[in-house]
């Protein structure tokens, strides 16, 4: 690890083992935000640790942030973090200040250009999917059209608000707005709105290697505890290989996790969908392993694991789903011969 | 975090990409002038003169020192070496054994008479070792191994009978685990002996297996003189030099890139018009191999800094393997539906060929069980 990366992670960590207990965990899924814990994120600069330092940020890499939001994911922390500081870099590219407040980004990917009035009426925009929309004073929405990225700042009043349903209960919205309602800003760079989408998927791969690693502490410490037929369970064979296979597949999702990152900080984004899908897979193995562990006790509403459970199988679905990213992928090889299929795994 | 479960990034270095330039130039020129046959077999095929030109390209102990006949290079150069090698097919399996861990355990433990003996040879491709750990009653149960060596004059007395021993038939040397004494704990009394397999008293004789390759065999030992310059490392401290040599074997791409060919075969079968479901499983076996791509740089990154990460190499050896096997069904599966008739009689002698071997690949080189066993310990649990 490098400096930058001990400082942001050691300072995430201090942050939510203070701010962010499970009542304030709890809480979010009854939509109270929490202003503790975001007032203290941002004072240390975390929600503008992708932005440049001449713009204001913290200049991190995306391997850095990728390491912070593991140990947020780890904690099940609330609010829209990770789609705040991706709004601040969306806005620092196009000469929009970062914002302190929540400010989720939504995506969306339009066909063609959209004329801003139809027979006389302002056009209606949908930004599906927008984390604590309500909560928030505004949306950034990053609108892809016709080849160009355009972002705009959408006041949350200028909306119509829908809550969705979504597989953490955490408040999540549809808002339809009208065109009009933004001051939109065209990006000068030509593939913003795909750097935007990767780095919001490698951002929830990393929040899920988080949650992933917390599962198999948890499993590991009650597999320690809980004694049953005079012994604990870590004791009894079926119960170790599990553990293995667990870790295996965390040990998977986090070394992916990182070589997409890291990669992409290098300017080559091509494994950000091997990331997706192969962490898609591990989330699914690692829940299910992890609950096979805690019986019962990790079945109740009040235990940590099923909040990580059920924010991981969030994120899996959350953007581009983990099937999609295997599409997207395997379109990659179609076509090659034997030399140029192990190529295209190679450059 | 809980530590084994890391691999830190590692990134190969350009050298590693020049490197594997040249062995990519060296694939084509073979294909080219008819040397090397597009596969129609999985694993590794042997063939002692595709050994000696490997050799005479530096290819075969590139990492050892080059007093000992090596070129000097980085564990992470070997990597790329070694995964274009397996990827396209080319037949490496008559000094795989000595270039993945035999030299490196000479070369470790060894004396400077041994390294001088044993090492430029292996890297001239003339040296060829075989795996002396499995017996009849020890699979395993590695530790629980029978086969003694007895203090003589001058020397040791070797007698036991080692089994499923690949390629001993083609070998010229073993590395023998044995038993040198019997103490409180058993794996203490064991030590390595390099065995010449020519010497009198040794009797090889093959194991045809389900595929019909004779590939392992057994291998008996009676009263079989190894001078004293033939032990290897300590007595008795064979057991923990069995352990570093197991890192080198269970981290490789060879744990996950032994059925390439079959996959490729695939995607050229399909060609240009792939149905979704193909697509859609082809995505899910590539993010596999990326993944374990980039774990198996990281332990070549670490073996590379001198550690000894074996909890990471048996995660990989217990993914690589499982992957495989499930790789091959996938294939099986997309070609029955999507290939008119199954393929053409090449793809499918090569998806039979897949299929009968995949049972093999979670057994050997140390049972999936075992590899979880000892991730289990790396976690504390055992």
């Amino acid at each position: 690890m490098n400096e930058v990366r001990d400082m942001i992670v050691g300072s995430v960590r201090r942050l939510c083992e203070q701010h962010c207990s499970f009542a304030t965990v709890e809480a979010a899924e009854q939509g109270q935000f929490p202003v503790e814990f975001w007032k203290h994120l941002s004072a240390a600069g975390i929600l503008q640790v992708l932005v440049k330092e001449e713009d204001g940020g913290v200049g991190a890499s995306l391997a850095d942030a990728a390491a912070a939001l593991s140990v947020l994911g780890s904690f099940a922390a609330p609010g829209p973090i990770l789609e705040t500081m991706v709004a601040n870099l969306a806005r620092s590219a196009v000469g929009l200040t970062p914002v302190d407040e929540p400010q989720p980004l939504s995506l969306i990917e339009t066909r063609g250009t959209q004329d801003s009035k139809v027979d006389g009426k302002d056009s209606l925009e949908r930004a599906s999917f927008v984390q604590w929309a309500q909560q928030a004073p505004s949306i950034l929405v990053a609108r892809c059209s016709g080849g160009d990225t355009l972002v705009a700042e959408i006041a949350s009043a200028d909306g119509n608000l829908d809550r969705l349903d979504c597989l953490s209960d955490e408040p999540v919205y549809s808002v339809n707005f009208p065109t009009s309602a933004g001051d939109w800003v065209t990006s000068p760079k030509f593939d913003l709105f795909e750097r935007l989408t990767a780095i919001l998927a490698l951002g929830r791969c990393a929040k899920s290697v988080g949650a992933m690693q917390w599962m198999l502490d948890s499993s590991l410490h009650h597999a320690n505890d809980r004694v049953q037929f005079g012994r604990p369970l870590a004791k009894f064979q079926a119960v170790q290989q599990l553990l293995a296979e667990m870790a295996a597949e965390v040990a998977a999702a986090d070394a992916i996790c990182n070589g997409a990152c890291e990669s992409a900080d290098a300017a080559d984004w091509s494994f950000v969908p091997a990331a997706c899908a192969r962490i898609g897979e591990a989330i699914d193995r690692s829940v299910a392993i992890a609950h096979q562990l805690h019986g019962a006790i990790g079945f109740s509403r009040e235990h940590g694991l099923n909040f990580r459970t059920r924010r991981a199988m969030q994120w899996r679905a959350e953007g581009r789903a983990t099937g999609e990213w295997r599409k997207l992928l395997g379109a990659r090889f179609v076509g090659k011969t034997h030399s140029s299929l192990w190529e295209s795994f190679v450059s | 975090m809980i530590d084994h479960a890391h691999l830190p990034f590692f990134r190969l270095p350009e050298e590693a990409e020049i490197e594997r330039r040249a062995v990519r130039q060296f694939i084509g020129e073979q294909r080219h002038c008819g040397k090397l046959a597009r596969p129609t077999e999985i694993g590794m095929r042997s063939d002692p003169a595709m050994s000696r030109e490997l050799a005479s390209h530096g290819w075969i102990g590139m990492t050892w020192p080059k007093e000992y006949g090596g070129q000097g290079k980085s564990a992470l150069s070997r990597y790329a070496v070694t995964e274009e090698l397996l990827a396209a097919s080319v037949p490496v399996g008559s000094h795989w054994i000595a270039d993945r861990q035999s030299g490196p355990l000479i070369l470790r433990y060894g004396t400077e008479e041994q390294k001088q003996a044993y090492l430029p040879q292996i890297c001239a491709g003339e040296a060829f070792f075989c795996i002396g750990m499995s017996e009849p009653n020890s699979g395993s149960d590695l530790a629980s191994l029978q086969s003694r060596a007895t203090k003589t004059d001058g020397g040791w007395e070797l007698t036991g009978q080692k089994i499923w021993t690949s390629r001993a038939h083609e070998a010229h040397f073993m590395i023998a685990l044995m038993r040198t004494s019997t103490g409180t704990d058993r794996r203490d009394g064991l030590s390595q002996f390099i065995v010449d397999l020519s010497a009198p008293g040794i009797t090889i004789r093959p194991i045809v297996n389900m595929v019909g390759q004779h590939d392992f065999n057994e291998v008996f030992l009676d009263s079989v003189f190894v001078p004293d310059d033939g032990l290897i490392g300590t007595e008795g401290g064979g057991w923990a030099q069995v352990g570093a040599e197991l890192a080198y074997e269970r981290s490789g791409p060879e744990r996950w890139l032994s059925a390439f060919a079959l996959l490729a075969a695939l995607v050229e079968e399909i060609g240009e018009t792939a149905s979704d479901a193909a697509i859609d499983e082809i995505g899910r076996i590539a993010s596999h191999i990326l993944t374990l791509r980039q774990m198996s740089i990281s332990v070549a990154g670490s073996i590379e800094k001198g550690e000894t990460p074996a909890v990471q190499a048996a995660i990989i050896k217990d993914l690589g393997t499982r992957f495989e096997q499930a790789m091959i069904r996938s294939v099986r599966d997309i070609a029955a539906s999507d290939l008119p008739e199954g393929g053409t009689p090449i793809f499918r002698k090569l998806l039979k060929h897949s299929l009968l071997w995949s049972p093999a690949f979670t057994i050997r080189g140390g049972a999936g069980e075992i590899m979880r066993g000892i991730i289990a310990r790396g976690l504390g649990v055992r």
